[in-house]
């Protein structure tokens, strides 16, 4: 019985590759009707034809970019993106935002994989370390810079980051990769993909890799080496002409490193551990999309997380829920969506003397709807979006997010778009906490102390966009940005007192208070040139500028965020198609000097050559921060949350890619 | 719900089983070679076989006035057409007339043989003798156009409303509606 299973199955496979392998377009006019209509179409995803008709700063990623950048890491493919700012604070650790408050807990992002959420509701921000998936499956990266774009979420204030993966039927077959070098020491992957009978497709991964450490001030090497090994599947189903199924589920289990320094009570009161945080957990992820007609689907997602991580400062476990439903139709010029969604939070924590969460454990969660009509005009000349996202929050009770957007073709090559939204970001776990941050010998602790009466933090937006394409050959977007912040959450002394445990000390109490007001601007470029047809240009520049007060009466500076996040930054990568299936790449990035953090401005090139000797096979070779033997991309301090940094040094590795 | 779905289901489950077994075999064996991700093709290149073939399983009235021509005229009616793709129908033939291919607007549609149009608003003015009409507009072919294009899971599909077919007076050979799927006008199907 399981034989014959086999055999059909190896039959079915077979048989549905066998007849169009190799062919060359011309001759599709040659073969028999029958044979055509075992042919596949590379289809173009809807949704990516849309990008460039929002009204948004968007910016997407391909496979290929991210490829051909050199990068291993979701962190390292996000150096591209126009705004976003990119920072190593260790060799597994990272410092991600997008215009503005950088740092290793940085808190204004909306993080999803296929839909799913990723940012952890404990500090509202990314564990980058544990975000990764098998390299080669992403489709692309959708970055939406500002509050556009988003119709969910409680967390896309300054941006939301969308990485997509591919459909399991576009990984068919296998592919083995493998790798090393100087600081990526070890690196492979296996995958393999097959077609379950005519409808349903399914893929299966694993991977793993050795990061070495990088090197500290004086030149030996750090304590942050980092190796998570982790396999995953996705199934694509189609049960019906109409209907699409998609399954995926992942787990991993490995460790992170850190070098973290802690306050004490006793001599020398301040120390640094090193620490190795394991870290393991698993994801399972289902979505299911119907379409009623060619006007009228919908969809519904849910996923199911458990994650858990133990650090000396606090070992934590978190499982989380979520489930949401969209709704969409056309109706004469009306494009309208709408939705609802649960997302829950279970967590019990182990405190440590430096971070306490009281209680330990907790559930809490936020249920959110939004309602979005998209209106054509002037014969679909213009589009024209008014909607609004609302949220019920554990913490804050109702919240509105009210957006307008307008878009406007000047012309086939020209489009104009602007947007008015507000956003908030409610509190999250984090105000249930308190941290021992700092000592002050011999008996005084400094410590942030949770806060029951935070409100949610709000911004109003405002943003214009221009795009267009010169010639078939070039392309342009640009953008600008004004984003008023209101009620930012900030620390205030409060009135100091004494506790006789573990040893008698008085502790300087700061206060989490909605505090602190101000505004940022900026604006965004991305130029893409086809310079030949063999070379091709992509520059990329943002600027910001951020001003932040601090409501009458309160005196921590202010300075401290809005300086943590370079004015400017830009690259330029090239890419040569050469003969003999050869490519080769560079990648330079300019990040400008982080004011607060005493981080000089730094300049990175990174290489790639690349050859393919026969199709299935790609070799390659990657020099990564060409001019510098070390650089550090960040500062030890509050914004990295007391974890040593490390410098970036300068690595190679070689990579082999195999397609059976 | 859809989880639900998925496990209800034993047959796939048994099928997932026999696939992973099939993959350590698979492992076991090496036998790799083989088995490389079929090639797609581009969409636009797709049709423009699928429609010549087309041209090769119908026959065109007698009495049409353009069959005394020896062109046949494939006419590319609305916005988005792929002209390069449509580069591989030069030299090929229809029956003795050789194929030629122009974009041209509905009002001048009328001289053709053959109309792929991106616009349903030409079923009307092409109801006529002798005009094979193809789109791939949802509802084409309900509507009354000929031949109407879908795809079924990234491949190509089409339909054939066979009175459309008749009032033009085209002769469909039973090749070509064995694959196809047949409707009526108003979209009855067979």
């Amino acid at each position: 019985m399981q034989a014959t299973h086999i055999w059909l199955t190896l039959g079915i496979i077979m048989a549905s590759v066998f007849p169009v392998f190799g062919q060359a377009t011309a001759s599709l006019m040659e073969m028999s009707i029958e044979e055509l209509m075992q042919i596949k179409i590379v289809s173009v995803s809807k949704r990516e034809q849309k990008i460039s008709d929002t009204a948004a700063a968007v910016s997407v990623i391909t496979a290929d970019d991210i490829r051909r950048a050199g990068a291993l890491t979701i962190p390292d493919a996000l150096r591209m993106v126009p705004g976003v700012e990119v920072a190593h604070i260790n060799a597994n650790k990272w410092a991600i935002s997008i215009r503005g408050f950088n740092g290793l807990y940085s808190n204004k992002l909306l993080v999803l994989i296929d839909g799913r959420s990723v940012y952890t509701p404990l500090f509202s921000g990314v564990y980058w370390d544990i975000q990764d998936t098998m390299i080669e499956d992403i489709e692309r990266i959708e970055v939406v810079r500002g509050p556009g774009g988003s119709l969910w979420g409680a967390n896309a204030v300054n941006g939301v980051i969308n990485v997509v993966t591919k459909h399991a039927s576009e990984t068919q077959g296998g592919l083995i990769t493998a790798g090393g070098g100087s600081h990526n020491r070890a690196f492979g992957a296996l995958r393999y993909g097959v077609e379950l009978g005519d409808n349903a497709w399914l893929r299966l991964y694993g991977k793993d890799f050795k990061r070495t450490a990088f090197k500290n001030s004086v030149g030996n090497a750090a304590f942050d080496e980092w190796r998570i090994p982790r396999g995953g599947m996705r199934l694509d189903w189609n049960p019906s002409s109409k209907s699409r199924v998609r399954l995926s589920a992942e787990a991993y289990k490995g460790y992170a490193e850190q070098s973290i320094s802690l306050p004490s009570l006793i001599p020398p009161y301040t120390q640094v551990i090193n620490d190795r945080a394991r870290v393991s957990g698993g994801f399972m992820n289902a979505n299911w999309a119907h379409d009623f007609s060619e006007n009228n689907d919908a969809h519904i997602q849910f996923s199911y997380e458990r994650s858990s991580r133990r650090e000396v400062t606090l070992g934590q476990q978190l499982d989380i829920f979520d489930i949401d439903a969209e709704h969409h139709m056309e109706v004469d010029t009306h494009n309208l969506t709408w939705g609802l969604g649960y997302h829950l939070t279970r967590d019990r924590m182990d405190n440590s003397l430096t971070i306490i969460f009281s209680p330990t454990e907790h559930s809490y969660g936020y249920y959110s709807w939004f309602v979005q009509d998209e209106i054509s005009f002037a014969d679909g000349r213009g589009v024209l979006t008014l909607g609004s996202k609302f949220l019920h929050d554990s913490y804050t009770g109702f919240d509105y997010q009210p957006s307008g957007r307008i878009h406007w073709n000047l012309s086939e090559r020209q489009q104009l778009w602007g947007a008015v939204s507000r956003v908030v970001q409610t509190p999250s776990r984090l105000t249930d906490m308190r941290i021992n941050f700092l000592n002050i010998p011999p008996a005084t602790v400094l410590a942030i102390m949770p806060s029951d009466t935070l409100d949610s933090q709000k911004m109003i937006a405002y943003e214009v966009g221009w795009r267009a394409q010169p010639s078939e050959s070039l392309s342009l977007d640009m953008t600008g940005f004004y984003h008023d912040y209101k009620s930012l959450i900030t620390n205030i002394p409060g009135t100091p007192f004494f506790e006789p445990a573990p040893r008698p000390h008085l502790v300087l109490p700061l206060l989490q208070s909605n505090q602190l007001d101000g505004h940022s601007f900026g604006a965004e470029l991305e130029v893409k040139w086809q310079a030949q047809d063999w070379w091709r240009l992509i520059g990329v520049y943002g600027y910001q500028n951020m001003n932040l007060k601090h409501a009458a009466g309160t005196t921590i500076a202010a300075s401290a965020q809005a300086g943590n996040s370079p004015r400017q930054s830009f690259s330029i990568r090239s890419q040569f198609n050469l003969p003999s299936d050869t490519t080769f790449d560079m990648n330079y990035y300019y990040t400008g000097k982080l004011r607060n953090l005493n981080v000089s401005a730094n300049n990175r090139v990174d290489l790639r050559l690349a050859w393919r000797p026969v199709k299935a096979m790609q070799l390659s070779l990657v020099v990564q921060n060409l001019l510098d033997s070390r650089t550090f991309e960040f500062s030890t301090s509050a914004a990295s949350s007391g974890v040593q940094v490390s410098a970036v040094p300068r690595s190679v590795y070689s990579k082999i890619e195999w397609e059976f | 719900m859809t989880l639900y779905q998925l496990r209800k289901q034993p047959h796939n489950r048994k099928r997932l089983r026999s696939i992973s077994q099939l993959f350590m075999l698979l492992l076991l064996l090496g036998v790799w070679s083989p088995l490389h991700a079929s090639d797609a093709f581009k969409a636009e290149q797709l049709k423009v076989a699928f429609i010549y073939h087309f041209t090769q399983f119908i026959n065109w009235p007698e009495d049409d006035q353009t069959h005394a021509k020896k062109v046949f005229q494939v006419c590319l009616s609305g916005k988005g057409h792929e002209l390069e793709a449509w580069g591989n129908m030069k030299g090929k033939k229809v029956g003795e007339r050789s194929i030629q291919t122009a974009a041209c607007s509905i009002s001048r549609c009328r001289e053709c043989d053959l109309v792929f149009t991106t616009s349903s608003a030409a079923i009307k003015a092409l109801k006529k003798r002798g005009v094979l009409t193809i789109s791939e507009q949802p509802g084409f072919a309900a509507a009354g156009g000929v031949i109407e294009l879908y795809t079924v899971k990234d491949r190509l599909r089409f339909r054939i409303n066979v009175d459309a077919a008749e009032r033009a007076g085209l002769i469909i050979s039973s090749r070509l509606l064995k694959l196809a799927d047949i409707v009526h006008d108003g979209g009855k199907p067979t």
